[in-house]
């Protein structure tokens, strides 16, 4: 019980230097990121629960494999987040063929944090919002998607994300710029199931 | 999920005896990308050099007696064939570079825009040291397609129905008139007309040299302008033998045999260290000329002696 205090207390960097001693460490890493990257990996892609965990448990032995790849200037979860995309990624065109169904579970705070940066201010567009948005972001071209989600969803700054996706800074303002005029017009688009 | 992934995992691990990858192989990735780029970098700057040495001695100030329009001349002399092999090495950079570690970070016309600053930039320090010139010499003289491939000019240059002729000086009988030999060995005599003023040390024997005139007659041609051959220079150096083998045996026996000649090669080894350029023509005509040569010093044990005893002292400082 002490030492799991002790662990918990770590910063992510000190527990990768740890469990490059220790494997057994590694189990705090896996926990701390394990419940974000799975909601990370269902909210950039159509794949079930099984799935993603499937693809969360090839990104953790990833992880592990290049732990001494990691680069302290970078921060841990930047690493871990690009880890899990390049891996959502590549296992998504495997299974291009058969998408899923799957359902985002937003908190009504995110929801209200998306409705402001995307300029909708009426109650009833907000409302509308919560309904529609996993149908509007299934809409998006997936390079606006994983951006929106990045920065909306999982509130992650210019910097993390450029880290995330590998672009610069600038490529990723405008990326999210673009991805936020297209949430627009699929948000206003009369074709959209209400 | 929630409490067997982390068990699910560090058992996978443990069970496939999976462990972390060495740090020196992510090293090695590193450095070999780096390694690889600074190496790129390098070949495009001495690419960079060599067209800066090609544009240099570009004939700019003849361009309108060889085309209609400076537009022309550009297109005509432009060294296609560095400018694409340094565009390539200038990608293979910027590749590279976007592999590194943080070479995300930067966007790509930066690092375009950088990599030809870079190049521009070790172009013209290998350009001042001469490097440029060097690469052209060996190829020159070395490379099978240097005409089809690296410097197109010449194959321009050789063209006496235009009005242009390249090729060595092989003798001179005056100061407007002498002899050339193309690239196919063909002998032209050459008439510098009397209206121009030709600087004399860019006709000398031996030299290679481009005429700008008119054909007159069969292998007669009336020059207005003379200029020295610049790039591709060295693909003449295979004619030089040429230039030798007409200097008839007899002279050399006059030669060695002449007293003023024993008494000068006494003092020669000092003038030739006083003078390193004197030197390497010097032997660049005993090179050219020992299979004659030696025969006939065997007749003369004294000079012989002495041209040894230079010969040994040359390979010393070697």
């Amino acid at each position: 019980m002490a030492e799991n205090i002790i662990y918990k207390d770590k910063t992510d960097e000190e527990l990768v230097r740890l469990t490059l001693r220790d494997q057994e460490i590694f189990a705090y890493l896996i926990e701390r990121y394990k419940n974000k990257l799975i909601r990370f990996i269902l909210r950039i892609t159509k794949v079930d629960l099984d799935e993603a965990e499937d693809i969360l448990q090839n990104v953790f032995i990833k992880v592990y494999k290049n732990l001494n790849d990691f680069d302290t200037d970078l921060k841990f979860s930047s690493w871990i987040y690009r880890i899990t995309r390049n891996e959502t990624i590549s296992q998504h065109r495997k299974n291009m063929a058969r998408p899923q169904k799957y359902t985002l579970d937003l908190e009504d705070n995110l929801i209200k944090n998306v409705a402001s940066e995307i300029d909708i201010e009426r109650e009833m567009d907000v409302d509308f919002l919560k309904d529609h948005i996993e149908e509007i972001l299934e809409k998006l071209d997936d390079k606006y998607r994983e951006v929106l989600v990045l920065k909306f969803l999982e509130e992650k700054s210019y910097e993390e994300i450029s880290d995330i996706i590998k672009k610069p800074m600038g490529t990723v303002a405008s990326l999210i710029n673009r991805a936020k005029k297209q949430f627009r017009e699929k948000l206003d688009k009369p074709g959209l199931k209400i | 999920m929630e409490n067997n992934l982390s068990k699910e995992i560090l058992g996978k691990i443990a069970e496939e005896g999976i462990k972390p990858k060495p740090r020196w192989q992510f090293l090695l990735k590193d450095y070999s990308i780096w390694a690889s780029g600074v190496l790129a970098l390098v070949i495009g700057g001495l690419a960079m050099a060599v067209v800066i040495y090609l544009l240099r001695y570009n004939d700019w100030s003849v361009y309108s007696q060889i085309t209609d329009s400076f537009i022309n001349f550009i297109l005509l002399t432009m060294p296609y064939f560095w400018l694409l092999f340094l565009g390539i090495f200038i990608l293979i950079v910027n590749y590279n570079l976007k592999h590194t570690k943080k070479g995300y970070k930067y966007p790509l016309p930066m690092i375009v825009g950088a990599t030809i600053f870079i190049s521009i930039l070790m172009g013209g320090l290998f350009y001042k040291v001469g490097l440029g010139q060097a690469i052209d010499d060996i190829l020159g003289e070395k490379a099978p397609l240097y005409t089809k491939l690296f410097n197109r000019q010449i194959e321009m240059w050789n063209n006496p129905e235009k009005g242009r002729l390249i090729g060595m000086v092989v003798s001179k009988d005056t100061d407007t008139t002498f002899l050339l030999l193309d690239r196919s060995r063909d002998e032209w005599k050459i008439l510098v007309s009397s209206t121009r003023t030709i600087k004399p040390e860019t006709i000398e024997i031996g030299c290679p040299v481009k005429v700008l005139g008119k054909v007159q007659g069969e292998f007669v041609f009336k020059a207005h302008e003379v200029l020295p051959a610049g790039p591709g220079r060295s693909m003449f150096r295979h004619l030089e033998g040429d230039v030798h083998k007409r200097m008839p045996n007899d002279l050399f026996e006059k030669m060695i045999k002449d007293p003023e000649f024993k008494h000068r090669l006494e003092n020669m080894p000092d003038i030739l260290n006083k003078y390193p350029q004197l030197k390497e023509a010097m032997e660049n005509n005993f090179r050219l000329n020992q299979g004659r040569l030696l025969p006939l010093l065997e007749k003369e044990p004294e000079i012989k002696e002495i041209f040894m005893r230079y010969r040994a002292s040359t390979s010393e400082n070697k």
